[in-house]
C-alpha cells in the first residue's frame, strides 16, 4: 500500500532530519526537542505500518506499542528538563554537557 | 488526483516543514510554538491513519505537555550563548551520517512487501471477545499486553521519584490572583476539563480514550490550578495523599499481578468475567496517578512538607 | 522435610515474585519516606531469596517459560530464562542486595547533601525500581518488553546518578540520560523494523522467522548499536566515567556493577539467539565488537592509569572490562562454549567492582577526598586495604578468583581460534590494569608518616558499618573459583530459544 510506505519513509525523514540537531545542537533544550522529533518519526513509522486502507480495521498492536512510547517519551523529557534546571541553578552551563 | 491523496500530500509537506522550522528555528521561542503545532498536525497524520487514541494522546501529551513542559523550563533556563561552530568536518561527518541513515532505512523499508504485510490485527480481533472490551487498543493495552503497561507505571513513578529528589521545586509563575482572565478560565474549563477526563476513561473501553489519555486531561485541569496561583490546588505539599496518588496505579496494579499470580491462574491472567471490571479499576487508578505525574513533571521539584506551609 | 521445600520451590512462580516485590517496594517507599530504609532492604532481601529460589529451579528442573496473562505469543508477551540468564539473575540480585544492605549500614553516617537539597531517602525507591527493572530484563522473552525494561533501567540509573547533588554530577547524570534516550530510540527502531518485516515481537517466534533481508540487517545494526552505547563500548563511553565517578558510592556500585551488564546481557541474547543462527551473523559485525572491545581494553587501561582520582580510576577500570566481554563475540562465531568466559568475567568483575566502590566510600570519609595522590595517609583502616588487594587480584586476573578463570577461558578460546592478536591485547590489558592496582595498593601499603608517630590510628566505632560488606563482595570475587564447574554447567541450560 503506497500510503502506508508514504507515510513511513515520512517518518523515515523526520527521524533523518533530527539526527544533526540531536547530535549537534549547543542548546540543551533544542537536543531534547530533537529527541522528541526523533521519537515522532519511529511512531510514524510504526502506525503507517499497522494501516490497513481507509475502512479496514488497523492493527491495534502498533497503535499500543506508540502510546507506550509517547507516555515514555514525555516521562524523559521531563526528567531530562528537570535535570537541566538544576544543573542550571547549580552553576554549571548548558554547552559543557 | 483523489483528495485523499492531495490531503496525504499537504499533510505531509506541512509536517515536513514544521520539522524542519521547529529544529533550524533561529529563536527558543519560535522553537517551542512550532513543536507544539508540529505535535498538532502530527495528531491529524495519526487521525488520517486510523488511529484515534493515539492522535488523542499525541495531542494532549506528546504537543500540550510536552510543549508546556519545554516553555517552563525555557522559562528559568536561559539559552546558551552563540559560539562559533564546530568545524566543518564534525557538521559534514553528521550531515553525512543524517543523510546515510536516510538512505539505509528508506531501503529497508521499500524492500518490505507492503501488499501483504502481516499484522496482529486478525488475532486480536479473534480473542477480543475474551478481553472484557470492545476497544482493540485498550485490550492491547489493559489484557493482553497488560505487562508492558505495568511496567510503564514503573517508568512514569522513577521519573517523579528522580524529580523529586533533584530538589524543591521552585515557583511556578502565576496569574495575578484578581485576573478576570484568570477567574473567567478556571471557573468553566477546570469542571468541563474533569467531566472529559471522565468521560474519556469510561469511554475507552468501547471507543477511542482510555486512561492516558483522561489523565493528560486531567492534568489539564491540575495544571490550570496551579497556574491560577489558588493556595489550596493539588499537588502544593508533599503529603501522604499526594504521594499515594502518585503511586496509586503502579499499586492497583500490582495488588491485581498479585492477586492472579497466587489463584490457579497465571500471572496477570484475569478471569474472565471480571476483566471489564477489573480494566475499569486499574484504568482509573493510571487516570489518577497519570495526571499528577505530569503535574509533578511541570513542577519540576518536590513541594514542601505540610509542617512548612502553615 | 525435603518434600516440601521442592513443593514450595516448584509451587511459587518465583519470577513473579523477583519482579513484583521490588515494585511493590518501590512503590512503598516511596509513599512512605519514613520507612524508605527499613522497605528498602526488606525487599531487597527477599527478592534476591525469590531470585535465588528461581535459579535453583532452573538448575533443577530446566529453563523457565510462561506466557504472561496467558496469552501465548505472539498476542501476548512471553517472560522466560535459561541458563544465561539465571546466573546474571543471581549475580544481580546479590550484589544488589548486598549493597542495599551496605547503603542501610551507612546511611545514618553519611553527611546529607542538605546544600543541593537533594533527598537521600530517593535512593530507596529509584533502587528497588531500578531492581524491578534489571530482574524484568534478565526474564524478558519478547524485544518491545526490553525497550521498557530498558528504560526503566536508564531512568532509574540517571535518577540515582544525580543524588550526590554535586554540580559534576548533574552535568554527568544529563549526558548520560541523552546518550541513555539516544540509544533507547535507535533500538526501538530496530524493533519496528523487526515488527514490520515479521509482525513478531517474540523472541523465539522471532528466531523461527527470521531471515536475512535489508529490514532484519537494519535491525540488526540499530539494535547493535544502540546496546552498544549503552553498555560504554568505545568509542562511545566517555558518558561512563563521570557518571560513576562523581556518584554516592553505593550507586557507583550499582551502575558499574549491575546497570552496564544488562545491556550487554540483551545484545548477547540477540547475537547467540536470534541473528547468528538466522545466518545474519556475519563475521564483520562480530569482529568489529571484538576490535573496539579491544580498544576499550587499552584505553581503559591507560586511563586507569593516569586518573587522579581513585573513583575515576575504578571507573576506568569499568571500561576496560566491558571490552573483554565484548571481545568475546568472535569467539561465539561457531557455538556458545566460550560463553562461560564471558560469564565468570562478567560476574567475577560485579563483585570485584561493586567492593571496590563500597571501600572507597570509606576512603572518602577518612582522608576526606580520593586524590590518588593523598592516599599513602595512615589513617585508613586496614580492612579498606586487604579489600582493594582482594578485589585488585580478581580484576587483575590473578587464582583462584573469578576473573582468573574467566581471563584464562578467554585466552584459551583466543588461542584455539588462532586470533593471537586478541590473547596479545588481552595480555596487555591486565598488564595495565595490574599496574593501575598496583598504583593504588602501593600508596595504601607504604604510608608516609611513621605509624609510631600516630599510635592511635584506628577507625572510629562505626566504621565496621563501612568496611564489612565490601570485605565480603571482594572475597566472593576471590572465591567463585572455588565454586568449581557448577556455574558452567549453569550457562549450559539453554532455553527454547527464549
Amino acid at each position: 500500500m503506497t500510503v502506508s510506505l508514504g507515510y513511513a519513509l515520512l517518518g523515515a525523514a523526520i527521524l533523518a532530519l533530527s539526527i544533526y540537531p540531536l547530535v549537534l545542537a549547543r542548546d540543551l533544550l533544542r537536543r531534547i526537542v530533537a529527541a522528541n522529533a526523533f521519537g515522532t518519526g519511529i511512531f510514524l513509522i510504526l502506525v503507517a505500518l499497522g494501516f490497513r486502507g481507509e475502512g479496514a480495521t488497523p492493527d491495534p498492536t502498533t497503535h499500543g506499542l506508540v502510546l507506550t512510547g509517547i507516555i515514555v517519551a514525555v516521562s524523559a523529557t521531563g526528567l531530562a528538563l528537570a535535570l537541566v534546571a538544576r544543573m542550571h541553578a547549580a552553576g554549571a552551563r548548558l554547552e559543557d554537557v | 488526483m483523489t483528495p485523499l491523496v492531495l490531503l496525504d500530500l499537504v499533510l505531509g509537506a506541512v509536517v515536513l516543514g514544521l520539522v524542519a522550522a521547529t529544529l533550524w528555528s533561529g529563536s527558543r521561542a519560535r522553537m517551542t510554538m512550532l513543536f507544539i503545532g508540529f505535535g498538532g498536525v502530527v495528531a491529524l497524520v495519526w487521525m488520517r491513519l486510523g488511529a484515534p487514541d493515539v492522535a488523542l494522546a499525541e495531542a494532549a501529551v506528546g504537543a500540550a505537555l510536552t510543549g508546556a513542559l519545554i516553555l517552563r523550563a525555557q522559562g528559568s533556563v536561559p539559552a546558551p550563548l552563540p559560539e562559533r561552530s564546530r568545524p566543518w568536518i564534525i557538521r559534514g561527518l553528521v550531515a553525512g551520517l543524517s543523510v546515510a541513515v536516510f538512505g539505509a532505512l528508506a531501503w529497508a523499508l521499500i524492500s518490505l512487501d507492503w501488499k501483504a504485510r502481516p499484522g496482529l490485527e486478525r488475532v486480536v480481533e479473534a480473542r477480543l471477545p475474551e478481553s472484557g472490551v470492545t476497544n482493540p487498543v485498550t485490550a492491547v493495552l489493559l489484557n493482553f499486553r497488560a505487562y508492558d503497561t505495568l511496567l510503564e507505571m514503573a517508568v512514569l513513578l522513577i521519573a517523579t521519584a528522580a524529580v523529586w529528589c533533584l530538589g524543591r521545586s521552585s515557583e511556578t509563575p502565576q496569574l495575578p490572583p484578581d485576573d478576570p482572565l484568570n477567574l473567567a478560565l478556571l471557573r468553566p474549563l477546570v469542571p468541563l476539563l474533569c467531566i472529559v477526563a471522565g468521560y474519556l476513561l469510561w469511554l475507552g473501553a468501547f471507543a477511542p480514550g482510555g486512561a492516558f489519555q483522561a489523565g493528560a486531561v486531567l492534568s489539564g485541569a491540575l495544571l490550570l490550578l496551579l497556574v491560577a496561583g489558588l493556595p489550596r490546588a493539588p499537588g502544593q505539599m508533599d503529603t501522604l495523599r499526594l504521594r499515594a496518588t502518585i503511586a496509586a496505579a503502579l499499586l492497583v496494579f500490582l495488588g491485581v499481578a498479585a492477586a492472579t499470580a497466587m489463584s490457579e491462574a497465571t500471572l496477570l491472567q484475569y478471569p474472565p468475567h471480571r476483566a471489564k471490571d477489573l480494566i475499569l479499576v486499574i484504568e482509573a487508578a493510571l487516570t489518577l496517578s497519570v495526571a499528577y505525574t505530569f503535574l509533578v513533571l511541570f513542577q519540576g521539584g518536590r513541594p514542601p512538607p505540610r509542617e512548612v506551609r502553615a | 522435610m525435603s518434600d516440601t521445600v521442592s513443593a514450595l520451590l516448584a509451587g511459587v512462580d518465583w519470577a513473579a515474585v523477583a519482579i513484583l516485590t521490588p515494585l511493590a517496594g518501590g512503590a512503598a517507599a516511596f509513599v512512605l519516606p519514613d520507612r524508605a530504609r527499613a522497605i528498602g532492604v526488606a525487599a531487597s532481601v527477599t527478592t534476591a531469596a525469590a531470585a535465588v529460589a528461581l535459579v535453583w529451579l532452573i538448575a533443577t528442573a530446566g529453563p523457565y517459560d510462561l506466557a504472561v496473562g496467558g496469552w501465548s505469543a505472539p498476542l501476548g508477551i512471553r517472560i522466560a530464562a535459561d541458563g544465561l540468564s539465571a546466573v546474571l539473575i543471581g549475580m544481580t540480585n546479590l550484589v544488589g542486595a548486598s549493597v542495599a544492605v551496605h547503603a542501610a549500614l551507612t546511611g545514618r553516617q553519611t553527611k546529607p547533601v542538605a546544600e543541593a537539597g537533594v533527598a537521600a531517602w530517593g535512593f530507596w525507591p529509584l533502587w528497588l525500581l531500578l531492581l524491578a527493572g534489571l530482574n524484568a530484563l534478565y526474564l524478558s522473552a519478547d524485544v518491545f518488553n526490553l525497550y521498557v525494561t530498558l528504560e526503566i533501567v536508564g531512568l532509574s540509573a540517571v535518577g540515582l546518578a544525580a543524588l550526590s547533588g554535586k554540580a559534576e554530577a548533574f552535568k554527568a547524570a544529563i549526558r548520560y540520560l541523552l546518550v541513555g534516550i539516544i540509544a533507547s530510540l535507535v533500538y526501538l527502531l530496530g524493533v519496528t523494523l523487526l515488527f514490520a518485516q515479521y509482525g513478531v515481537l517474540d523472541l523465539a517466534g522471532l528466531r523461527a522467522v527470521l531471515v536475512p533481508a535489508p529490514a532484519t540487517q537494519f535491525a540488526m545494526v540499530a539494535m547493535l548499536a544502540a546496546l552498544a552505547m549503552k553498555s560504554a563500548l568505545f568509542p562511545l563511553h566517555g558518558w561512563l566515567p563521570p557518571a560513576h565517578g562523581n556518584a554516592t558510592s553505593p550507586v557507583s556500585a550499582l551502575l558499574s556493577a549491575l546497570v552496564v551488564k544488562a545491556s550487554l546481557y540483551i545484545a548477547v541474547r540477540l547475537w547467540l539467539d536470534l541473528y547468528q543462527p538466522a545466518g545474519l551473523g556475519d563475521d564483520a559485525i562480530a569482529t568489529v565488537l571484538g576490535v573496539l572491545g579491544a580498544c576499550a581494553v587499552l584505553w581503559g587501561g591507560l586511563q586507569a592509569l593516569i586518573a587522579k582520582r581513585l573513583k575515576l580510576v575504578v571507573a576506568y577500570s569499568t571500561v576496560a572490562q566491558i571490552g573483554y566481554l565484548f571481545m568475546c563475540f568472535p569467539l561465539w562465531a561457531d557455538g556458545r562454549e566460550a560463553l562461560a568466559a564471558f560469564v565468570y568475567l562478567a560476574v567475577a568483575h560485579a563483585f570485584a567492582k561493586s567492593a571496590l566502590f563500597l571501600a572507597c566510600e570509606q576512603v572518602q570519609r577518612t582522608l576526606g577526598d580520593d586524590q590518588v595522590s593523598s592516599l599513602s595517609k595512615p589513617e585508613l583502616p586496614g580492612a579498606v586495604k586487604v579489600t582493594f588487594a582482594l578485589a585488585a587480584v580478581s580484576l587483575v586476573g590473578l587464582p583462584p578468583s573469578g576473573g582468573f578463570i574467566g581471563k584464562w577461558l578467554l585466552l584459551e578460546s583466543t588461542l584455539s581460534h588462532g586470533l593471537t592478536v586478541w590473547t596479545v591485547i588481552v595480555l596487555c590489558g591486565t598488564l595495565l590494569s595490574a599496574a593501575a592496582m598496583a598504583r593504588v595498593l602501593a600508596r595504601f601499603f607504604a604510608p608516609e608518616g611513621q605509624a609510631a608517630a600516630h599510635p592511635q590510628v584506628v577507625g572510629d566505632a562505626a566504621s565496621w558499618r563501612f568496611s564489612l560488606t565490601p570485605l565480603l563482595l571482594a572475597v566472593a570475587a576471590v572465591g567463585i573459583g572455588l565454586l568449581g564447574a557448577w556455574p558452567v554447567e549453569l550457562v549450559g541450560i539453554v532455553g527454547t530459544a527464549q
